[in-house]
């Protein structure tokens, strides 16, 4: 069973959507009449256009006629077809077979979903409201057949219902069928010619069509009208191409009116990331990095990276990290397009949570860090961690990617252990908690070693020595107590002869 | 008609009243029987700024709070380090109990920043601790917005300043110096919440110095081309200057080991031993 949804007005839906909200607002009080133009014919144009008098296929200048404060847009098939994408991703959690029609029309498989979404009307009405959300016009049908729901989209949803058994979950194959007979022939979608032809010999409805022999109907009007009639009903196989989700995500949004300030971005960037966040949320999978283009017009290209470190999918966080990367930039020409792209992506760690909310706990979000790196700079937060290595300034390295040491924990318990090992050993050793970028050289005049005061040896000596077959290390560490008290880490270079201060024992 | 008044004014945090011991308050302990014992509320105050004013950076802060840092490592939160003025070592951070991969440090490189980061770290509810070195100034509203961005996140804010500061009024909730006085850690608590403060205590805030023994100054390593050097016992087995000959011939001989570790202490000479393949 098919479920279709037909889109009237998306050309003119797509290109008024790019429109700030304010306006948009400003128009949807006193509908303007609008309309789609396509190798200078009328395309599409919205109710209060049609009844002013203007028709599909008029010229521009008919239409002006009729209408002179008509606001002609020119079509945009590329947007139409995102749009037509997103809807599907959207109709992709209703239904694993989405296919995308000529002519603005989404066909969904719904017969194995009715379970899920227990009946019809609960499915129908979870559908509705998807789609009101997503500011379009559309016109639902069901049939048993992709022709039939297609065919039956042009009448109301009720008119389709009625096919529909609520209480043994089926369609009646003889209401659907006089129901289909009275439609009337021209909403075949099979080529205009055809239609004339069979209006020519009186048929008026498909019902007086299909009256007629299948045979003399393929004779008479050829392999295409007899085609659409069997597929209608069900008679041949009707395969369609399924919608498969994309891999990456990639939207370019372009503006009619070009935007001239950072805070009419605003909307654009609200929206492309709303469209991110569903497709991170069916796929999901989690994104790390947004890479921005906005393009002026002077072709020049702005770019911009926003990292993001977060583990779940937020919307709002997104939207704020990429104004703070936004305020770097001064737009010196107005903006005609923006363009979204996502490309390396990982599986979605799921977080457990707690059923009952623990006030006590903190939240394990890199929120904050994301804030700082975009205010202060990538590589202004960095964690640290720790390598087996001899030589004490390699032991520990920064690494400048946060973990989201939540689950991580759990994941390696061995992990723990080793390194709990690894402590023991290490226990007897003095570490500094403090250590210099690079060590500082000491005085040392025979009997004192002499850093902004006197320092003492306070312990006994420590050799490290370590790449003897590359670039040889010598040390002999020990901790020396200053004048002041603070403890300090200092080592004398068997190599260079030389005393230097490495480390605060803190 | 003053008991309105009076009630305002008891609904202030900082009015401390001697009749209710407040336990509500919530604290953790310092790690330091001596130090908890101090502190009325037995612990370093959560959600509020303790202050700890010291004569140098290195003086003994970390060893003072890696207990308290372990512990909410031990639990979600990250431990944020704004403006540390060394590099944190990862060994030492991992020999004191405390897990590498929850602390976060921050670079910053003005005071604004410092104050902004370290704000947002603590109102971000996802930073159990915050620890920030300030500069030697005074910073009185800077310090008032770190102590509402702490209460507001919940969270232990610790501020690390010059000693020379302990004059000055701060709204830190705990104030602290820390200092040295022959060889022992002298803590005096200069301000804290629910009660009297000037206590003065002395902690040994480093129980292994017993351990060290220390070194006379003729047995330091030291170079003087004049004279012959004048070395430790143990120095005689040094890798660098005197190699012994049949070590030296060990290498050149064999292919097979990869590292020879002279281990000072026992005086003997490991080798690792790889299986044999061609030394690249």
């Amino acid at each position: 069973m098919w479920l279709s949804i037909r889109l009237p007005l998306l050309p003119l839906e797509t290109l008024c959507k790019s429109v700030p909200l304010s306006e948009k607002n400003h128009t949807s009080q006193t509908q303007k009449p609008q309309a789609v133009i396509e190798d200078n014919l009328i395309f599409c144009a919205n109710q209060a256009a049609c009844e002013k008098g203007i028709k599909i296929s008029q010229t521009i200048a008919s239409a002006f006629t009729f209408c002179d404060s008509i606001q002609l847009f020119e079509r945009n098939q590329s947007q139409e077809q995102q749009q037509l994408n997103n809807l599907a991703l959207l109709l992709y959690s209703f239904s694993p077979s989405v296919a995308i029609e000529e002519n603005a029309i989404l066909l969904v498989e719904i017969v194995h979903s009715l379970k899920l979404f227990h009946g019809l009307e609960n499915l129908l009405s979870s559908l509705k409201e998807t789609l009101d959300k997503e500011s379009i016009s559309y016109r639902l049908a069901i049939g048993h057949t992709p022709k039939s729901a297609e065919i039956l989209s042009f009448m109301p949803l009720d008119y389709s219902l009625k096919v529909w058994q609520n209480k043994q979950q089926k369609i009646v194959f003889s209401e659907l069928e006089q129901r289909l007979s009275d439609l009337p022939v021209e909403l075949m979608n099979i080529s205009p010619k055809a239609i004339a032809q069979i209006q020519s010999i009186g048929a008026k409805k498909l019902g007086e069509l299909t009256k007629l022999p299948e045979k003399s109907i393929r004779k008479r009007f050829g392999e295409e009208v007899s085609h659409y009639l069997l597929k209608l009903y069900n008679k041949l196989p009707d395969p369609k191409d399924y919608f498969i989700p994309p891999e990456n995500f990639l939207q370019r949004l372009e503006f009619i009116d070009v935007i001239h300030h950072r805070q009419g971005l605003l909307f654009p960037i609200k929206r492309l990331i709303k469209d991110l966040c569903r497709f991170l949320t069916v796929k999901q999978k989690n994104c790390q990095c947004l890479h921005w283009e906005l393009f002026d017009s002077e072709k020049n290209m702005i770019g911009f990276d926003v990292l993001i470190a977060d583990s779940r999918i937020n919307d709002k966080v997104y939207v704020e990290l990429t104004q703070l990367h936004l305020e770097h930039y001064t737009l010196h020409a107005p903006i005609e397009a923006i363009s979204l792209t996502v490309n390396k992506m990982h599986e979605l760690n799921a977080q457990n949570k707690q059923l009952f909310e623990d006030s006590g706990d903190f939240k394990q979000t890199t929120t904050f860090i994301n804030k700082i790196q975009a205010k202060l700079g990538n590589d202004s937060c960095y964690q640290l961690q720790q390598k087996s290595e001899h030589i004490p300034e390699l032991a520990s390295c920064q690494v400048a990617e946060i973990s989201n040491a939540s689950y991580q924990v759990e994941k390696i318990p061995n992990n723990i252990e080793k390194v709990q090992n690894n402590i023991s050993i290490e226990n007897n050793l003095p570490r500094p908690s403090w250590l210099l970028e690079k060590p500082e050289k000491i005085r040392f005049n025979q009997r004192k070693l002499l850093w902004h005061g006197e320092l003492k040896i306070i312990s006994s000596q420590e050799r490290i020595t370590n790449y003897w077959w590359k670039k040889k290390v010598a040390r002999d560490y020990f901790l020396a107590e200053h004048d002041n008290g603070t403890i300090y880490w200092v080592f004398y270079d068997l190599l260079r002869k030389q005393w230097f201060l490495h480390g605060v024992y803190s | 008609m003053s008991s309105p008044t009076i009630s305002q004014l008891l609904q202030n945090d900082g009015i401390w009243q001697a009749s209710q011991k407040n336990n509500l308050r919530l604290a953790m302990s310092t790690g330091y029987a001596e130090l908890d014992r101090q502190l009325h509320y037995s612990g370093w105050p959560q959600g509020a700024i303790s202050e700890l004013l010291l004569s140098h950076n290195g003086i003994g802060e970390i060893r003072l709070l890696s207990p308290l840092l372990a512990r909410l490592n031990q639990k979600p939160g990250y431990i944020t380090w704004v403006n540390p003025p060394y590099l944190p070592y990862a060994p030492a951070l991992v020999n004191q109990r405390l897990k590498l991969d929850k602390q976060v440090i921050v670079k910053t490189s003005t005071v604004q920043e410092t104050i902004w980061a370290a704000q947002q770290a603590m109102a971000s509810t996802a930073s159990s601790a915050v620890l920030v070195w300030l500069p030697k100034k005074v910073l009185g509203n800077e310090i008032r917005k770190l102590s509402l961005a702490a209460k507001a996140g919940k969270c232990w804010g610790i501020l690390l300043r010059h000693q020379s500061l302990s004059q000055q009024s701060s709204p830190a909730t705990l104030r602290v110096i820390l200092q040295v006085r022959q060889q022992k850690h002298l803590l005096s608590i200069i301000k804290q919440p629910g009660g009297w403060s000037g206590q003065q205590i002395s902690l040994e805030l480093f129980p292994e110095r017993i351990n060290w023994n220390p070194f006379d100054v003729k047995y330091w390593p030291v170079f003087s081309p004049e004279k012959p050097q004048v070395r430790t016992p143990q120095m005689e087995i040094s890798p660098t200057a005197k190699q012994p000959q049949w070590l030296f011939e060990l290498q050149q001989k064999s292919m097979c080991f990869s590292e020879a570790i002279i281990d000072k202490s026992q005086r003997t000479i490991r080798s690792v031993d790889r299986p044999k393949q061609p030394y690249h």
